[in-house]
């Protein structure tokens, strides 16, 4: 700052020469701190482009020392092609104009091998305007540019593989819905002719022969309900959610509703308390909670009264659904295989079930980016947990 | 004259047909029908062509019931050609299938079907349906008369 001041009063380069001490020292100061600085390759031009001073930075940056490089014009820290379309010419010039000029770009040290710069060029003009020169910082990025071009691959690898699995995804639930759907018409077929064999030929057949009969009707009856569960299962996977603030208790309220037909003729305790709101797919919450209360009323049917219990509590970052039976539990030893398609962990003799109920909750949970567990214990209830998001009010 | 067509049946499972075919029987609905085995053969019965060429366009089946899946051409198929024609268009046409593909659904209320119904695998529940069809399009429903099947140029002269 001094420095330039004592410029500005004097107009004559020979008054400089008898600046006071402190200020030459200052100057020296200067002069030290830019050629000790090894960071950064601080140079300066002279209007031409020719290298008039050189630091450590530089000698480090550009493989260069001093002795070797002042008086050369800069073009050749540039790649050739560069400088077959006069970049570094053209550098000059508009750093002339607008006073600066930021660049990146890549750059050629003295033993040929390139590197990554980000480049500053100012003009260095006196009082009157007239142009004197450059001062040119030049910093390595080479590192910087090597990981975001990883960055970049990494991304694109992920974006790819996200692709393939996406579609891989689609095709499998095209497949299964696919599947499911074809197996209907055969299905049809079987319970209609043999009901048409029962009705019409009932009269005719013995005992035995009706017997298999009703086997194969109840058979085919079965697996109605698995194809239709599957089928529920693959369009829970396909469809997109649609979210929007729901109150769970006008869910579980539709739930309950649509379960009456199972609750008629038996004796059951509910305990339901206040549930929050958030932002879910209500027609498959919806499922959810019918899926997970049929369960609780399937498996308290040997309990008089029955006791199912739903409300909240508050788990780590969000709230916890929980509905709890009296029923005759399961074995904690089993719970890996709760969630999975077809696993069941009871008998059919002592209950019904195609096993896709539980793994139909799991997908809508996970789609809305909740978790789901149980809790139990043979004969003594269980409970189901889920999370959903968190409470919206 | 000969018999009037009253039900149109194009669908390729002999036992979804006997099955629907029974069913109508039962309730009287089924003494007119006739059953196109895919969909050329439907397209040649609906227009009057190949082995159906003595039929007339005058003499539209009351209702038709259409599947979806067939070989040869397709339901989706045979109910643009029904609809793109002056002499068909106004035709009810019923799609009856086994699918629930959303994108069915939407093509066949695009083409403009009169009604779509998945043929469900519970047998008494499949044998509502077909009663109900029958009892709907046959019995309840007013049939277009001639004036709907004359091209939209011929009724403005």
């Amino acid at each position: 700052m001094r420095n330039r001041r004592q410029r500005t009063v004097g107009k004559m380069p020979a008054r400089r020469t008898q600046a006071p001490p402190d200020v030459r020292q200052s100057g020296e100061r200067f002069r030290l701190l830019v050629e000790s600085v090894i960071d950064y390759a601080i140079l300066m031009l002279d209007p031409e482009g020719r290298v008039v001073s050189w630091n450590a930075g530089a000698e480090r940056l550009k493989g260069y020392r001093a002795s070797e490089i002042i008086g050369q014009h800069f073009s050749r820290f540039y790649p050739p092609e560069d400088v077959e379309r006069h970049k570094p010419e053209y550098e000059l010039e508009k750093a002339a104009a607008d006073g600066r000029l930021e660049d990146e770009g890549w750059r050629v040290r003295k033993d040929g091998s390139i590197f990554w710069a980000n480049v500053v060029i100012t003009a260095l003009r006196d009082e009157s305007g007239t142009l004197h020169g450059f001062g040119k910082v030049t910093r390595d990025l080479t590192e910087r540019k090597r990981a975001e071009e990883e960055i970049r691959q990494l991304n694109d690898d992920l974006r790819r593989r996200t692709e393939e699995l996406t579609s891989t995804n689609a095709d499998l639930e095209a497949f299964s819905y696919s599947v499911a759907h074809d197996l209907r018409a055969p299905l049809r077929q079987v319970l209609g002719f043999s009901k048409i064999l029962t009705e019409d030929y009932g009269p005719q057949l013995d005992p035995g022969a009706r017997r298999c009969l009703d086997r194969v009707q109840s058979g085919a009856q079965q697996m109605g309900r698995l194809v239709d569960d599957l089928l529920n299962l693959a369009k829970v996977g396909r469809q997109p959610l649609s979210r929007e603030i729901t109150s769970l208790n006008v869910v579980l309220d539709a739930a309950l509703q649509e379960l009456a037909p199972e609750c008629s003729g038996r004796s059951i305790e509910w305990h339901i308390r206040d549930l929050f709101s958030t932002q879910c797919d209500p027609g498959l919450m919806k499922q959810v909670f019918v899926n997970l209360l049929s369960n609780a009323l399937k498996y308290t049917r040997p309990r008089d009264p029955a006791v199912v219990e739903v409300g909240q509590t508050t788990g780590k970052d969000e709230p916890v659904v929980f509905i709890r039976d009296n029923g005759v539990g399961f074995d904690m030893q089993h719970a890996g295989k709760l969630f999975g398609v077809f696993q069941r962990l009871h008998k059919a003799r002592d209950f019904e079930g195609t096993g896709v109920g539980l793994a139909t909750v799991e997908r809508i949970i996970r789609k809305h980016g909740g978790r789901v567990w149980a809790e139990a214990e043979p004969d003594r209830g269980a409970m189901f947990c889920f999370t959903v998001g968190p409470a919206t009010r | 004259m000969a018999q009037e067509i009253e039900i149109l049946l194009a669908d390729d499972s002999p036992a979804d047909v006997e099955l629907t075919v029974r069913e109508l029987r039962r309730h009287k609905l089924a003494n007119h029908i006739h059953v196109a085995e895919d969909g050329q053969e439907a397209l040649d019965f609906i227009f009057c062509r190949g082995p159906f060429k003595d039929r007339s366009f005058a003499q539209p089946p009351r209702v038709i019931l259409l599947d979806l899946k067939m070989p040869k051409v397709d339901g989706i198929e045979v109910l643009r050609a029904i609809r793109s024609d002056e002499r068909t268009r106004a035709i009810p046409v019923v799609i009856l299938t086994s699918s629930r593909e959303q994108r069915d659904v939407i093509d066949g209320y695009k083409l403009g079907v009169n009604a779509y119904i998945q043929k469900p695998v519970d047998f008494d529940e499949f044998r509502k349906v077909i009663e109900q069809i029958g009892m709907f399009w046959l019995v309840v429903n007013e049939a277009p008369p001639p004036g709907a099947f004359v091209g939209s140029d011929q009724t403005a002269s």
